[in-house]
């Protein structure tokens, strides 16, 4: 890729690990790559799910892989996961995202340069070509992949794209299998309404992966386990983002040990899936004592628009 | 290998004000500040001001372009505070005392500036026109062969040409006019730009992930130019460097970067990748903490730093 061809899409903004820092901007993750005018409607709300009803049990199983896995930061590697990009940045609720800007990578608001070398050594193709990021939740035949079970290509698709588009560790398969279910699960006919992102919203996620994290486990397959602990962790921090910098923040003191605690359990998911199954059960029954004080305290948290948009 | 102990850092928001929230120096504040003030019970040590460098550097460059000399002397002596061996700094900090008319002062950053980073040419000029200035011709000329051996190598369809021609001409002339030479704070507007310098940036990153590690330092070194020691350009410039199997060099860069930013968790992955490469296991274990020690949520730099350790741990 010529330099010159590179600088022309360079958009003004800032640098790549630390965009969206400035001054005004929320300390929350997901500002670094939103648009300023759609910052309340991104911190505050996520569009409501399109997901059907599993069939059966282990397409349920596999869903939940693939709904955590889809929030997973380290899902995805490279310059993608160093940011704290998930796939649901992009997709969010597993829909496109109007209000995503990334520096170098979009062009109007809602795109992505996926041939981009910023976030890629696989595929990078020397052109700025931004395009609009697909509503998985929309009808299906306006995306490009054919989701048909049968022909794979959906997992092919998926598999490429963490692995290329985003240099991204080698995947288990259960974890594409999972990535796929989800995907193929999301449809216009099952849409939930627009949801509160509140700190409830964020701790069912957390006990979400961590229950699937637990069947996973039981079925012998740490590593793919492990991806979901690593996604219940991520959550956990972005419940502590809405706590820092503000008052609220002394309501944290337990989060930490959680947090720790669910970094021990990805420890002995790697060497005995079967033992860290206990450790989940532990951690899943022990976690009032860390939440009562979140609760207490959310209205003073950056939960709260208020406090995210004060009156100045 | 340790990284060298630096306690934690107390910007002023006044600091930030000042540099107009660059978005990088803006960030870095953000990343970075801890607040501070004394009398907290803990030792003066501990509490005795520090500096972000890259916040400090921009500061040094609004104020040298309002002739503002004092203050931009006194951010770049905090930038070399904590990064003495940035060239950039030190040339910028000369040009600060030259706007003082302290050429005599000029001169010894100017000198470090060239030793550090031989082929600055505007570094070059300057320190011929002060050496002039100062009544040392001898030296001046010195500067003047300098121009004219590079010239030479570099002919005259290179790039640097119309530069090096241009620095020849004002040496030759402070030359002549020995004492009376006038002396100018040149233009900046290579340092100027943030925009630019955003641009070297994220063109460094899309070089990298291409593999193109000598183009990628050179916008590095562009980046560099506009935000002084940043830990994030110091990290690469180290891991391009580190590509390039300079493992001294890069080894420099990694503990700049850490120097600068205690805990930065890009230069401690790639710093214990690194050890990995030359066979210091224990060390890259030591990053390894490090690193899980301030992720309490998981990072992508510990992830990988991991895979790493248990692919060599396989392979041996």
């Amino acid at each position: 890729m010529d330099r010159p061809a590179i600088k022309r899409f360079l958009i003004a903004a800032a640098m790549l690990p630390l965009i969206g820092a400035a001054a005004g901007v929320p300390p929350l993750r997901a500002a670094r790559w939103s648009v300023p005018g759609q910052l309340a409607k991104v911190l505050t709300t996520e569009p409501g799910e399109c997901l059907a009803a599993a069939m059966d049990s282990p397409t349920a199983q596999r869903i939940a892989i693939g709904r955590a896995a889809f929030r997973a930061p380290l899902l995805l590697g490279g310059q993608a996961a160093r940011a704290g990009l998930s796939c649901n940045a992009c997709h969010r609720g597993g829909h496109g995202n109007p209000a995503f800007m990334f520096p170098g990578l979009s062009g109007d608001p809602g795109t992505a340069d996926v041939t981009s070398s910023i976030m890629s050594s696989h595929r990078g193709d020397g052109v700025f070509n931004p395009k609009p990021i697909p509503d998985l939740s929309g009808p299906k035949s306006r995306l490009k992949v054919d989701q048909d079970a049968a022909s794979q290509q959906l997992e092919h698709f998926i598999h490429g794209l963490v692995t290329q588009e985003f240099d991204g560790p080698e995947p288990t398969p259960a974890t594409i299998t999972g990535l796929a279910a989800y995907v193929r699960a999301l449809s216009p006919n099952h849409c939930g309404a627009q949801v509160a992102l509140d700190l409830d919203h964020d701790l069912a996620r957390v006990d979400e992966a961590l229950r699937t994290a637990r069947a996973v486990a039981a079925s012998g397959d740490g590593e793919t386990a492990r991806l979901m602990v690593s996604s219940a962790r991520s959550t956990l921090g972005l419940i502590d983002e809405r706590y820092q910098q503000t008052p609220a923040r002394r309501a944290t003191a337990g989060l930490d040990g959680a947090a720790t605690d669910l970094a021990a359990i990805e420890r002995r998911l790697a060497e005995d899936p079967a033992a860290a199954v206990k450790l989940i059960d532990r951690w899943l029954g022990n976690t009032e004592r860390w939440r009562g004080p979140l609760r207490a305290a959310q209205a003073h948290s950056l939960y709260s628009r208020a406090n995210v948009f004060p009156r100045r | 290998m340790t990284v060298p102990p630096f306690p934690a850092r107390i910007i002023t928001r006044t600091v930030a004000r000042t540099v107009g929230c660059a978005a990088l120096a803006c960030c870095a504040v953000s990343a970075l500040a801890m607040g501070g003030g004394g009398g907290g019970g803990s030792m003066p040590s501990e509490t005795a001001p520090q500096y972000d460098p890259a916040v400090e550097y921009r500061a040094g460059l609004t104020a040298l372009q309002a002739q503002r000399w004092a203050d931009a002397e006194k951010s770049f002596r905090h930038v070399l505070a904590v990064s003495p061996r940035d060239a950039n700094t030190n040339y910028l900090m000369a040009l600060s005392k030259i706007g003082r008319s302290d050429y005599k002062g000029a001169r010894s950053y100017l000198e470090k500036a060239v030793k550090l980073e031989p082929a600055m040419i505007p570094a070059h000029e300057q320190l011929g026109i002060a050496l002039a200035k100062l009544g040392e011709a001898d030296k001046a000329k010195e500067q003047l062969d300098w121009f004219t051996a590079r010239a030479t190598t570099c002919g005259t369809a290179c790039a640097d040409a119309t530069v090096l021609q241009q620095g020849a001409a004002a040496v030759q002339a402070a030359i002549g006019a020995g004492k009376q030479a006038r002396v100018a704070v040149p233009g900046l507007l290579m340092f100027a730009s943030t925009q630019a310098g955003d641009g070297a940036y994220l063109a460094a990153v899309a070089l990298i992930n291409e593999h193109r590690y000598n183009d990628a330092i050179l916008s590095l070194r562009a980046a560099e130019q506009v935000f002084g020691p940043h830990p994030d350009i110091l990290t690469y410039l180290g891991f391009a460097n580190r590509k390039l199997k300079r493992y001294d060099i890069a080894e420099a860069y990694y503990r700049r970067a850490l120097a600068v930013a205690p805990g930065h968790r890009g230069a401690t992955e790639y710093y214990g990748e690194m050890m990995l490469e030359r066979g210091d296991v224990a060390g890259a274990t030591r990053m390894l903490a490090q690193l899980d020690a301030q992720c309490t949520f998981g990072c992508a730099e510990a992830d990988e730093l991991r895979r790493w350790i248990v692919r060599r741990s396989n392979a041996s």
